[in-house]
């Protein structure tokens, strides 16, 4: 067999018979790199396509699951969808980049650096030297700049990124597992994060935030963020719908017949098992069957259904993530856009107005 | 939740590797193309510097010359001269480095390249940046201040939109007033103290005058010709206007085109053959001095200029300066002929060059005015010249004889080095030296009689 550039391992071009041929890392990049599109995927971007549209009025969108639903996986379709409606364009700008995916930093600091996000967002955006970005200073009709010492100051790498954001012609940045944003900050920091935020999304730009239900307290912290933000949710699929059911187990079968194992055994029986053990959750399903590729790899190749059991979350770390999916899920029910009525507007009115009232009168 | 088949499928993860190859850099409009008011090469890349937050220092470091040291340590602070728009070789590279980098088209558009193999470098771009306020002023009003290709040009020195003289030098200059902190490389922020140069409240604009004017809305008239914007039929150039010219205007006489146009022979004949090309404060004499534009002269399209007079290049203003023009004074006439008279009869003759000296009135305008009397100066001249020589001639070889007849008499071999030896002049005119030998043969022969 030949040695195969890593580039051409490509599960959108390479059948599972090809696959076979591969070295054990190939194998196992290979399944690494098959990303399932699915029907929640298909449903969530159809939401998320009309949120993301220029005159929606939504500016900032957040894009909420549980962990291992396949955010990453959708937000690459998202990707991909933006650059095949926008070839055209592509083709004829060649500074066009319509959109900018990055993963927040988790800097391992006490607050969150901005630095280290506006790095990334300029190393998306293709932009150089981020480290020797200049500060203009206007004053009394005079421009200065500040030289960077050691390395450009957080205003000089925010102003760079937003005159690259406006050259570029951005459309879309795409920060997923932007939880961090939000936990390392508190009082002052939150609001000028809020700013920072506020001030990207104003750019023309729509941000779309990603990351688990705890990100939903940005909409609620800000009004001028909560009057631009759009809430977004990817649920899994459930256990007790028969639709989901049986979409789960479609997944299941396409993600088996993926697999580089010869003699692979159907995993029907163990589709229902597996609905529950992975919470519905896609890209948990995917994570256990990589991690059963392993095991068969290492057994020669041979695979054994007891690999399978092997792979699955341990009972304490499949309880927390339930506890977190089922109260996340529970609080963001009233959140979502869509999920509101003329009656239900109307009582929040009234209720809101009589708290109001009865704080007024206390106060008096 | 109703399911069909587009619905399941995989997603290519190497997405992001299939997309065509963006640019580097910014793809940077560069603005005022097409027109008159194009942008500056120099004023491209400040632009392009700030659209990416950085000093123009570092981007051409790091990204524009990353690997290249000596080019690095010569570069200094280069896109701030006007030259670096011009025609230079360095020039060149520039545009094809920032071409790659930003993927933008025709960066050559933004320089002089368009004059390379038309005209020589010498006195083509100006060595001070020069600016108009008011241009600077109204482009802040609506959009981008840039700099402007026509700038740069050392024939312009006014604005032909605003009808103003160019700027050199920012009012803090007299002040010498410096500020803390960098002054933002831009091209409408003074260096020194960083202050908008399109500020023009304490401006007094000075008018330029009828030719400056002229000369501007000339070099304007360029940039938007098919010569700077490339679409110019191949085939004629400046070579065939001038031939024309010379069949047109001074039946044939190339030498007499020369001296109207204010060149010497040899210049202009280099010029027809194509041996070399005139600087562009020529080419500008050119087409003023045939009434078409400079296009026209580059083209060779004579058709227009063949039908007009021709003016005299005396009759303008040498952009350099160094003539001072004639056409702006009155002339008395009279009195002019009366001294042309009194040359005529002087005890000693002068040539038609001493006596245009001495009146301070060019040669081709006393000839033009009094041609009656400037020939017969030169004819007087050249008589009197030819005599001089003649009787020079004779008194030459009179010594000679006398110097080679005495050696012969003293038994020595009477030769050219002989009589030099003697104390005899060295006579530079070959025709002479050629007569000379002839007499010391003389000698020799004589002696050997005797």
């Amino acid at each position: 067999m030949t040695i195969m550039n890593s580039c051409e391992i490509n599960p959108h071009s390479m059948t599972r018979e090809q696959a076979l041929l591969l070295p054990d890392e190939g194998k196992r990049l290979y399944f690494d790199r098959v990303w399932l599109k699915h029907p929640r995927v298909k449903q969530t971007l159809d939401e998320l396509n009309i949120h993301t549209a220029s005159n929606s009025g939504k500016s900032i969108i957040l894009l909420i699951g549980p962990t291992g639903v396949g955010k990453s996986t959708l937000i690459r379709t998202l990707e991909e969808r933006f650059i095949q409606s926008r070839q055209q364009e592509i083709e004829r700008d060649p500074g066009f980049i319509p959109v900018a995916m990055m993963v927040a930093p988790a800097s391992g600091e006490r607050g969150f650096s901005w630095k280290m996000l506006y790095s990334r967002l300029g190393g998306a955006l293709d932009e150089p030297l981020m480290d020797r970005k200049l500060e203009t200073r206007l004053e009394n009709g005079r421009t200065t700049v500040r030289l960077p010492g050691g390395t450009s100051s957080v205003a000089a790498m925010r102003t760079a990124v937003e005159k690259v954001m406006a050259q570029r012609h951005t459309q879309l940045i795409v920060i997923d597992e932007a939880v961090p944003i939000l936990r390392q900050a508190t009082g002052n920091s939150l609001d000028n994060h809020m700013d920072a935020i506020k001030t990207l999304a104003d750019m023309g730009t729509t941000l779309v935030l990603v990351g688990s239900y705890d990100l939903q307290k940005l909409a609620s912290l800000n009004d001028q963020v909560a009057r631009r933000t759009g809430l977004v949710h990817f649920t899994r699929y459930l256990t007790g719908v028969p639709q989901d059911e049986e979409a789960f187990h479609i997944a299941v079968r396409m993600l088996k017949d993926r697999l580089p194992i010869k003699h692979m055994p159907d995993l029907t029986e163990y589709a229902q098992d597996l609905h529950v053990a992975c919470l519905g959750c896609v890209g948990i399903l995917k994570g256990t069957l990589s991690t059963a590729l392993g095991y068969a790899l290492n057994n020669g190749g041979k695979w054994s259904d007891k690999f399978l059991e092997q792979s699955l979350l341990s009972d304490e770390l499949y309880a927390t993530i339930l506890k977190e999916t089922i109260e996340g899920e529970a609080r963001i029910k009233d959140a979502c856009v869509g999920s509101s009525s003329f009656k239900s507007l109307r009582k929040k009115s009234e209720a809101t107005l009589a708290a109001v009232t009865a704080a007024t009168r206390n106060c008096a | 939740m109703i399911m069909d088949d587009s619905d399941w499928g995989l997603i290519d993860p190497l997405l992001g590797h299939q997309l065509p190859p963006r640019s580097r850099l910014v793809n940077l409009a560069p603005l005022g193309q097409g027109t008159s008011q194009v942008e500056s090469l120099g004023s491209y890349f400040m632009r392009l510097a700030d659209a990416h937050s950085l000093q123009p220092t570092a981007l051409a470091w790091e990204t524009v010359f990353p690997e290249n040291a000596p080019i690095r340590r010569s570069l200094g602070e280069c896109w701030r001269r006007p030259y670096f728009s011009g025609i230079g070789e360095a020039t060149q590279d520039w545009v094809q480095v920032l071409e790659g980098l930003t993927m933008a088209n025709d960066l050559k558009s933004l320089t002089m390249g368009f004059l390379r193999g038309r005209s020589s470098m010498r006195g083509l771009v100006c060595e001070k940046s020069r600016w108009c306020p008011t241009c600077f002023k109204e482009d802040a009003e609506v959009g981008v201040p840039y700099g402007r290709l026509l700038w740069t040009f050392q024939a312009v020195t006014c604005c032909p939109k605003h009808r103003t003289k160019l700027v050199e030098r920012c009012d803090c200059g007299a002040n010498d007033t410096r500020v803390p902190g960098l002054a933002k490389c831009l091209p409408n922020i003074c260096v020194k103290c960083s202050c908008d140069l399109g500020d023009t409240q304490d401006l007094d604009h000075e008018a330029p005058t009828a030719r400056e004017l002229r000369q501007a809305e000339l070099v304007a008239d360029l940039l938007v010709s098919e010569v700077a914007l490339g679409g110019q039929a191949p085939g004629r150039d400046l070579t065939h206007f001038l031939d024309d010219s010379v069949t047109r205007h001074t039946e044939g006489k190339a030498a007499r085109l020369a001296c109207l146009l204010g060149v010497g022979k040899s210049t202009f004949h280099g010029w027809i053959h194509g041996w070399h090309f005139p600087d562009f404060a020529q080419i500008i004499t050119i087409a003023e001095s045939h009434g078409c534009s400079i296009s026209d002269v580059l083209c060779g399209r004579s058709e227009v200029a063949t039908r007009n007079p021709i003016v005299p290049w005396s009759e303008h203003t040498r952009p350099s300066g160094n003539v001072v023009g004639i056409s702006h004074r009155k002339l008395d006439w009279d009195a002019i002929e009366k001294n042309l008279d009194d040359f005529l009869r002087a005890e000693v003759p002068l040539s038609l060059v001493e006596v245009s000296q001495q009146l301070g009135i060019a040669k081709e305008t006393l000839r033009q005015n009094r041609p009656a009397l400037c020939v017969a100066i030169s004819a007087r001249w050249k008589e009197w010249n030819a005599a001089t020589a003649k009787r020079r001639g004779l008194e030459l070889e009179e010594r000679v004889r006398g110097i080679a007849y005495g050696l012969a008499r003293r038994g020595i071999q009477p030769t050219w080095r002989m009589v030099l030896r003697e104390g005899f002049p060295s006579i530079p005119s070959w025709r002479g030296t050629r007569r000379l030998y002839a007499i010391c043969k003389e000698a020799r022969l004589d002696s050997s009689l005797k």
